[in-house]
């Protein structure tokens, strides 16, 4: 179709995901964030993907 | 009680899964179990607020990683097996009042990339056969929890609607050494009348054996097997397409349009699937603005569809709806 760009890759920046257990104790949670610097969670365990 | 019966009329498996009578059933407002946890509010779900997309496991899954023992004892006419496999929720956005329509392009890229990672991640279970990303929306597929969210379900078996369409591939391609999907799509791109949307990397359209009126497919313009083949420029194209068709459906009737979109990935299984290519399809129940598709005797009871509609019409009704995307 006319008029479409290209995806915004730096303007959406690189997946960061950050897995944690629920509070239940025994599923799990993943936080996706994206951005150009990693972003900070105040959790134990950030993974850059 | 969580188990997998064995159907031999039918020749596949039935997931049984009583606990899943209790699960969250359009609770009040302000107790969206999907919604971040407000400070000193009801404790949601999802605890942090800070993030894009958020993936959990579902608190009443069909299928678990460690499932327990099956309840019944088996017999030779009726296998049972535990309920492995893994199931879980995709939450799209923080927003509870929105959809995935509703989205800035730039979103739905980010899921496409969340997508790609929960197939990469799943498929590397070695119980895991098929993974399955789908989406029910609106209160006519059945959702009972508004706000914009899909699924996962990783099962450990191929089901058996992908199995026919890799039997179906796999004969086309023995017969005429091309891919099934590229010769749909090579026929659809031909005679055009069906096609909705397309850009460099994928084209939306009603196929020709639509069986619901606004049955719509995406299809990979080049060769792709699952998600986990795509460039990040190719997603880039998914999601713009995505929001393309999306906003068109929710512009035929001037409504937020219920849809089931199941994506088919090659299976995980380990064995080669070059014959298979990745494919999106829509089902969305409405026929007119105040008319809904039922599967009524034929389809539940036969298999068969009537889709009172002509796909080319339908199509054309679409592709006027679309329009180019702002990031």
């Amino acid at each position: 179709m006319e008029n479409q760009e290209k995806p915004p890759e730096k303007a959406v920046g690189e997946m960061h995901k950050q897995r944690e257990t629920m509070a239940d104790g025994r599923r799990f949670i993943i936080y996706y964030t994206f951005g150009n610097e990693e972003t900070e969670l105040p959790k134990e365990v950030s993974e850059n993907v | 009680m969580s188990e997998l019966r064995w159907n031999p009329l039918l020749g596949e498996w039935t997931v049984t899964a009583t606990h899943r009578q209790d699960r969250t059933f359009f609770p009040p407002p302000g107790y969206c179990p999907l919604c971040p946890t407000a400070p000193g509010g009801f404790p949601t779900e999802v605890l942090e607020s800070t993030y894009d997309i958020v993936v959990f496991e579902n608190k009443f899954p069909s299928l678990q990683p460690n499932p327990p023992e099956p309840a019944v004892e088996g017999s030779e006419l009726y296998p049972v097996r535990p309920a492995q496999g893994v199931c879980e929720v995709v939450v799209y956005t923080p927003e509870h009042n929105s959809s995935l329509a509703q989205q800035p392009t730039s979103q739905i890229y980010k899921l496409m990339q969340v997508w790609q990672d929960r197939f990469n991640d799943l498929s590397n279970h070695d119980f895991v056969e098929y993974v399955f990303i789908f989406e029910n929306k609106g209160e006519a597929v059945g959702v009972t929890l508004p706000h914009p969210h899909g699924q996962i379900y990783a099962y450990p078996f191929v089901p058996p609607r992908i199995a026919r369409k890799v039997k179906q591939c796999s004969e086309h391609y023995e017969k005429t050494g091309v891919n099934l999907i590229a010769s749909i799509l090579k026929d659809e791109r031909k005679d055009g009348r069906r096609v909705v949307a397309e850009n460099e990397s994928f084209t939306a359209l009603i196929p020709f054996f639509a069986r619901y009126p606004y049955e719509l497919h995406i299809y990979p313009n080049a060769q792709a097997q699952a998600l986990s083949d795509f460039s990040l420029a190719e997603l880039g194209d998914l999601a713009i397409i995505f929001k393309q068709v999306l906003r068109a459906f929710d512009k035929l009737f001037d409504v937020s349009f219920p849809y089931i979109m199941a994506m088919n990935n090659r299976p995980s299984d380990g064995a080669n699937y070059n014959f298979f290519d990745f494919h999106v399809e829509f089902y969305p129940p409405m026929r007119t603005a105040t008319k809904l598709k039922f599967l009524a005797g034929s389809e539940a009871g036969a298999g068969m569809f009537i889709n009172d509609t002509l796909p080319e019409e339908k199509a054309a009704k679409l592709r006027n709806l679309v329009e180019p995307v702002v990031w």
